[in-house]
């Protein structure tokens, strides 16, 4: 590589890192510095007043439900669509008529926009009148009104099932699809059975593939926000308030703007324990 | 015997697939049926299955402001897409063929550290910066914002995009007398054409898509299309304070054409650039 590409190379970079600077780092930076300033109303005072915004937001129960909310609509929704969407990914693998254009059609819940997501499930888990309400009366039982009791956690995961299983599917169809068939046939010359064939050839071959699903899906489900606020604001009492609308409301509802920054600085240290294993898999799975 | 056991399990197989689209679907149904009602029907207790008029789908734009909201919308995810691609293309080409070694790599890994950012993480501080420039409430602070989170994406994108083509076009090129930019320009940069339209697609959608932030920063000049249904859905919205789900049903239908036509578009490309080029769909 000669000296005049080199400089080039780095010539290329700068008005992006130049742009990164100014609007992401420098903000970063500054909320950092801001999580270090006293918890007040109002306008921040600028003067250190150490880590007592950090020590509040361990101690603080509505943070850690936050925390605990958000965590468990990721973790719950993930493993729902990791089973559904591979459900679908082996039925969609399957030799039948109508499959890619049962593939195209999957594409539309998830290309749907968060809020209008949020717009649907809120009139569909209606208490009297929507879907559910009807099949559950039809069996003569009540559908309770879902959004407004402590259970709106299960309507936001039921939601985000529906939204991003789809997603799980492709990338499990995809790699399903890239299973080279004569590993599949010899398997079944040497008289591998429908289950242990899956067990001992496919799935092994499809856990790289599910692994970047897992990542992916976690990295993105940890940001929710649209939908649920969209569904809840929160609520009922924080009962679905995740991390994002936490920081959300203590910032624009309360105004305390130092509290806010340390909370979505812990938020950020959290994810990065994340994005390591989503630099390792990304590595492991572009070798 | 084995036709009959054939056909059992093809019965099932076809019943299972088309009662999940079936479940898939219906609920996009529902969106339409529910802004083709009016809020009493909506919550009536005989169940309305298909929209009773249409009148809805028409009358969402003379709502005061939203014919406004969906332009800036459009405003804010068309230019945001713009200068995120352009400022993604040169980094994109350094490090596909410029820049190596360790500092190549580092900066790579940073880049997927800033995809699994949060965007509520730099919500107080981007505020306090917008507010500090006289940018709150300004189209240019939405642009700003949203080239902020969908670059990082975008760079990687456009770099396994341009990884993966020959390099030997442009070596070749090279030796006909181009430069090292001139030869990228000419050959690679048209190859890719349809890995930079992607990449410009998923800019545009995250954009058009974007709440948060445009909740926080817009008051009047500059609500977006997703601030002015928020309004509609909550019953904040400038005609009344009651909330209009059927309203908002209509409009979110409007708001969903483009990102679902984008989708039918890339198809073929979208679990390869959902996934940054870690599965090849």
């Amino acid at each position: 590589m000669s000296r005049v590409s080199k400089r080039l190379g780095l010539l290329l970079l700068l008005p992006m890192i130049a742009f990164s600077f100014v609007f992401g780092m420098y903000p970063l930076i500054f909320s950092i510095f801001l999580s270090f300033t006293p918890r007040v109303f109002g306008p921040p005072e600028y003067w250190f007043a150490g880590p007592a915004n950090y020590v509040m937001a361990v101690g603080d129960d509505f943070f850690r439900n936050s925390v605990s909310v958000t965590f468990i609509i990721s973790f719950g929704a993930v493993c729902l669509e990791l089973l559904v969407g591979l459900a679908l990914a082996l039925l969609l693998n399957e030799k039948l008529r109508g499959t890619r254009l049962a593939r195209i059609a999957l594409l539309l819940p998830m290309m749907t926009p968060p809020i209008v997501v949020g717009i649907i499930w809120k009139t569909m888990l209606l208490p009297t009148t929507g879907p559910f309400a009807f099949v559950f009366r039809s069996f003569g039982m009540d559908w309770p009104n879902i959004l407004g009791t402590s259970m709106s956690i299960l309507a936001v995961i039921l939601t985000d099932v529906w939204q991003n299983t789809p997603f799980v599917m492709l990338i499990l169809l995809a790699g399903l699809q890239s299973i080279p068939p004569p590993i599949v046939e010899a398997a079944e010359l040497d008289g591998a059975g429908r289950f242990p064939l899956f067990r001992h050839v496919t799935l092994p071959l499809l856990f790289p593939v599910m692994l970047v699903a897992i990542i992916f899906r976690l990295v993105s489900a940890v940001k929710i926000f649209d939908t649920v606020y969209v569904l809840t604001q929160g609520g009922p009492s924080f009962a679905s308030e995740v991390i994002s609308i936490f920081v959300q409301r203590t910032f624009v509802f309360q105004y305390e703007i130092a509290y806010a920054s340390a909370a979505s600085i812990i938020f950020m240290i959290m994810v990065f324990a994340l994005a390591i294993v989503m630099i390792r898999v990304m590595r492991w799975s572009q070798r | 015997m084995r036709s009959v056991v054939l056909t059992f399990k093809s019965v099932f197989l076809y019943s299972a697939m088309y009662t999940s689209l079936f479940l898939f679907l219906f609920p996009l149904f529902w969106l339409f049926r529910t802004g083709g009602l009016m809020m009493s029907e909506i919550f009536s207790l005989t169940t309305y299955w298909f929209p009773q008029r249409l009148t809805n789908y028409l009358t969402i734009w003379s709502l005061p402001g939203i014919q406004g909201a969906y332009l800036h919308s459009i405003i804010i995810s068309a230019a945001a897409t713009m200068f995120t691609v352009s400022l993604a293309i040169p980094v994109g080409f350094s490090l596909a063929r410029l820049s190596t070694g360790k500092a190549a790599a580092n900066f790579l890994d940073s880049l997927l550290v800033a995809i699994a950012l949060p965007p509520v993480v730099l919500l107080v501080p981007f505020y306090i910066l917008m507010s500090r420039l006289g940018l709150v409430d300004t189209l240019v602070a939405l642009i700003i914002m949203n080239m902020v989170f969908n670059l990082p994406f975008t760079v990687w994108l456009v770099y396994s995009f341009f990884k993966d083509l020959p390099i030997e076009v442009e070596e070749s090129g090279m030796i006909d007398g181009c430069s090292r930019l001139g030869a990228f320009m000419r050959l690679s940069l048209p190859m890719s054409i349809t890995g930079l339209a992607v990449a410009a697609i998923l800019v545009f959608i995250a954009s058009w898509n974007e709440l948060l932030y445009a909740m926080v920063l817009t008051q009047r000049n500059s609500v977006t299309a997703t601030v002015a249904i928020l309004d509609l859905v909550l019953g904040r919205g400038g005609g009344g304070a009651m909330p209009s789900w059927d309203q908002s049903s209509a409009a979110g239908i409007w708001f969903m054409i483009p990102t679902l036509l984008f989708a039918l578009i890339m198809n073929k490309y979208l679990v390869r650039a959902l996934t940054l080029g870690a599965v090849k769909g």
